[in-house]
């Protein structure tokens, strides 16, 4: 049993690789697409079902995000990349748990021994794509501080000359700003993968029935992911956007 | 740091195609599902305000026309009661005003009874007298008839009827 940290490529396009954790989220992006054009041949139906619970859960994420920062322009400015994060992490963990997931794939001749590649591998279980994202969140974060607190207050939190504490302080709050890159990115891909490894472990173990409430956990889990990621950009960002007293 | 990087297969390409398959899920939803839902959720959610407000202000205006009713009422149940004390009073000044009428005129014509009644007794008195005198003169006439001459007569009657007169 060979459990790799790292995604495996599983082809090239050009001179570029593709790994098998790309294709995931490429299946998970092409699967969210399709609902999205489901639900917009539906618009007009307003008692299709599909359409109001979509509805039910942009209301549902919309009065979680009011909660944190009120109601006030910030909930609107962060709520469309707040929710995609959270819809993005939590279909990349699920569809990761699908049968299939890790289990095809093709034999492959790798320094002289033959190794197993699965075709598929959860998304979040790749550390590139936890970087990826928790770059975007750090980004976004930065910007919607500058947008609300002017570029001015918002360099004073880093860069500050009152004082030799206030200095420190500030480079103090540069340095946290660029851990939460990594903070975000292994918390996420940390839990995961060990998801993933605590799956294929209990499958080898006990291929039936056992492995069944672990589902049912990682499902859980998978949803806890999503939501602390969502829910971290956006205290972050509501942190960000108010002035320092 | 390099062997961190080969341990978990880090490569930027890759972390840049994440970065594009997320831009592309932000731009399609964006597009597609939070614009149209998030403006149907505010219209929604500004009728409903809207309803709201207009329900408080129902409810408003209700108290108040209920409060004027009520103070119209009363201010009517005070005037009622105004208008039934002064009509009360009405009735009993009237009321006595007749009773003193009526005893007033009882008693006039009562006095006038009794007016009546005592200038009928002394006519009556009177008329008595009068006979009385006459038969008493008749007697005396008839029993002194022969006695006595033309003047003595004459006199006795004079005396008699001036004693009459004097007793009278």
């Amino acid at each position: 049993m060979e459990i790799s940290t790292k995604a495996e490529p599983i082809g090239h396009i050009g001179e570029f690789v593709v790994t098998n954790t790309i294709l995931m989220s490429m299946i998970t992006v092409t699967t969210l697409i399709i609902f999205v054009i489901l639900l917009s041949t539906k618009k007009c139906d307003l008692k299709s079902k599909f359409y109001n619970f979509v509805e039910m859960l942009i209301e549902g994420l919309m009065s979680v995000i009011e909660s944190v920062t009120g109601r006030c322009p910030l909930a609107k400015q962060v709520f469309a990349v707040i929710s995609t994060f959270f819809i993005f992490v939590l279909f990349n963990n699920w569809l990761g748990l699908l049968p299939g997931v890790g289990s095809i794939g093709f034999n492959e001749v790798h320094e002289g021994e033959e190794i197993f590649v699965p075709l598929f591998r959860s998304a979040n279980s790749d550390l590139n794509m936890t970087i990826a994202i928790a770059v975007i969140s750090v980004t976004f974060t930065q910007v919607v501080a500058i947008k609300n607190v002017g570029v001015k207050s918002y360099l004073s939190k880093f860069f500050n000359f009152k004082s030799p504490i206030m200095f420190f302080v500030g480079i103090l709050e540069l340095v946290a700003e660029t851990i939460k890159i990594l903070s975000f990115s292994f918390r996420l891909f940390g839990n995961v993968f060990a998801g993933d490894v605590l799956l294929i472990v209990m499958f080898s173990l006990v291929p039936f029935i056992v492995p069944i409430p672990f589902m049912g956990i990682e499902m859980f889990a998978g949803f806890i992911q999503a939501l602390i990621f969502s829910v971290l950009t956006l205290v972050f960002t509501n942190i960000a956007s108010h002035a320092e007293h | 740091m390099a062997e961190i990087a080969e341990k978990f297969g880090l490569e930027w390409h890759l972390i840049v195609a994440q970065m594009v398959n997320f831009a592309i899920l932000f731009i399609v939803l964006y597009k597609f599902v939070y614009k149209p839902i998030l403006s149907v959720l505010d219209k929604r959610r500004e009728k409903i305000e809207g309803s709201l407000q207009q329900a408080k202000e129902i409810e408003e205006r209700n108290k108040k026309l209920q409060e004027e009713i009520s103070e119209k009422l009363s201010a009517s149940k005070k005037e009622t009661e105004r208008i039934i004390a002064e009509a009360k009073e009405i009735g009993e000044s009237a009321r006595n005003n007749i009773l003193l009428e009526t005893n007033r005129e009882v008693s006039s014509m009562l006095a006038k009874a009794k007016k009546d009644m005592e200038h009928e007794k002394e006519q009556m008195m009177s008329d008595i007298q009068d006979h009385i005198v006459k038969m008493s003169l008749v007697v005396v006439e008839k029993l002194l008839a022969d006695k006595l001459d033309e003047k003595t007569k004459a006199h006795l009657v004079n005396d008699s009827i001036k004693e009459l007169s004097l007793t009278k």
